[in-house]
């Protein structure tokens, strides 16, 4: 079998990685420069800037002019298994969490909404619009709809320092059991792209979660965008017996 | 708080929202034509720009399509795989009547290095399979992935020919069970030639996918990293409480 030459950028791309994990670097750390990490490995300056390149794209590193290259904080990382816990994920992660309400308000269930509820076109919705800030970046834009009928008064809460499901639960007497989560790219509007400081029709996460009550019913309806180089969605797989079914 | 039933917020009248509502409901659906832009201006009351604007960002998501002097056009559903059950390609497209089809772009051994001798629990000088390959459905590629195997999880392999065998088949053959698999998903832009693989415009958003899967022994197998498309393809996945 023929031996394959890993790809130059690739390979300084693996020495990079290597470095920041044994040297233990921490975000903000500085980098070698480029000459010294050519000289230590003995490779291109070329295939090093380009290697760099990409891991800043990858929001990885990133580079202030005539200081260096530096290691960048990690990315937020958010469990798809476990979304009832988001605030404190954030808290664990030792990141700071500001949630600011955009709006709020009734509005009438269009024909989709109907739908997802099984509720009659027309019948009252809360529509609940927030903003997620971590670390002073405005990460996500939450929009979530609720029908009236399972929190009448909700806006008497404090939907910026208490979380929804929790206000559905100790107040409204709603036991949330499961969920599921939709993921996909969309590209960003004009108004997205002011409120999450991105260029217009950048690409980002779109998710769409569906979250149900005990006896199934569907309780809230989601749709988040999210800037995709603060955040990275995680899972895990558990392989059934007989896996192979699944190949 | 006002009872607003015409809700003129911006962020609630957003035409992709409103056009993307009346897809999922059936108003708009797949192979016909959506009104066209001046209509959904004047209907709406919005500036033809943002009007334009929301249809490109559906075509780019692909929900929609362009067609040249005969308007915009829904598209069918796009392919949708479950993240809790997720593993195989083959299979998820068998099970939605896809046929799936597999291009070998690179099949060889190299050294695994320090960077994957750390992952896989390897010595560097170890050597290290590492497949490259498209994934296509129904003639479409999907996904662009990388795998990466330590030569003694399957010394065979090299001899397997991976057009006709999956690679879970492989592990099959090799008494090996996968248990669990740890993921993390970015979204991320493609360099000319790896979009070129999938028929994709240079720098265009794809979910990458990368993890470590692990077997019954907690052994590691295999390092994957994967690009999809995400103008064809979504996941689900599942939280309980």
């Amino acid at each position: 079998m023929k031996e394959y030459r890993v790809k130059p950028r690739d390979l300084a791309q693996e020495y990079i990685l290597s470095y920041i994990r044994e040297e233990k670097l921490q975000p903000h750390d500085r980098l070698p420069s480029e000459r010294e990490l050519s000289e230590l490995w003995n490779m291109n300056r070329g295939t090093l800037r380009s290697a760099i390149a990409r891991m800043e794209k990858d929001g990885l590193l990133y580079s202030r002019h005539g200081a260096g290259t530096f290691l960048a904080m990690p990315k937020l990382r958010r469990n798809l298994h476990d979304l009832y816990s988001f605030s404190e994920s954030v808290k664990a992660q030792e990141r700071m969490l500001k949630n600011r309400l955009l709006s709020m308000k009734l509005v009438e269930s269009s024909r989709h909404l109907s739908e997802q509820f099984q509720i009659v076109p027309g019948a009252l919705l809360y529509e609940i619009v927030r903003l997620r800030i971590v670390d002073g970046i405005p990460l996500l834009i939450e929009t979530a709809y609720v029908p009236e009928a399972y929190c009448p008064g909700l806006e008497a809460y404090n939907l910026e320092e208490e979380s929804l499901f929790h206000i559905l639960e100790h107040f409204y007497g709603v036991r949330l059991k499961q969920g599921e989560e939709k993921i996909s790219i969309t590209y960003t509007t004009g108004e997205e792209s002011e409120i999450l400081k991105l260029p217009v029709e950048t690409p980002v996460f779109w998710l769409v979660s569906r979250s149900y009550d005990d006896k199934t019913n569907l309780i809230e309806y989601c749709r988040t965008v999210a800037r995709p180089n603060e955040l990275q969605l995680t899972t895990v797989l558990e392989w059934r017996e007989g896996a192979k079914d699944h190949a | 708080m006002r009872k607003e039933l015409d809700a003129r917020s911006p962020l609630y009248l957003q035409l992709r929202e409103v056009i993307r509502g009346k897809i999922e409901s059936g108003e708009y659906p797949p192979g016909t034509c959506i009104p066209s832009e001046h209509t959904l201006a004047e209907t709406y009351g919005i500036h033809r720009l943002s009007v334009r604007s929301a249809i490109s960002a559906l075509i780019y998501e692909g929900l929609l399509k362009s067609v040249q002097g005969k308007g915009v056009f829904v598209l069918a559903e796009k392919v949708e795989r479950d993240l809790d059950t997720l593993g195989g390609f083959k299979q998820t497209m068998l099970e939605r009547n896809k046929t799936p089809s597999t291009r070998i772009l690179m099949k060889a051994l190299r050294e695994a290095g320090k960077y994957y001798a750390d992952l896989l629990g390897m010595e560097p000088e170890d050597p290290l399979y590492y497949i490259r390959r498209v994934c296509s459905s129904d003639g479409l590629p999907m996904s662009l992935e990388e795998v990466y195997i330590p030569y003694e999880m399957v010394p065979n392999l090299c001899d397997i020919d991976l057009g006709v065998f999956s690679i879970y088949d492989v592990y099959e053959f090799s008494g090996i069970h996968l248990a669990r698999t740890e993921q993390t998903l970015d979204l991320t832009r493609l360099d000319a030639a790896d979009a070129k693989l999938l028929e994709l415009e240079a720098d265009a958003a794809v979910m990458k996918f990368q993890g470590v899967s692990y077997d019954q022994q907690g052994r590691a197998v295999e390092f994957a990293r994967t690009y999809t498309r995400g103008d064809t393809c979504s996941f689900y996945a599942h939280y309980r409480k």
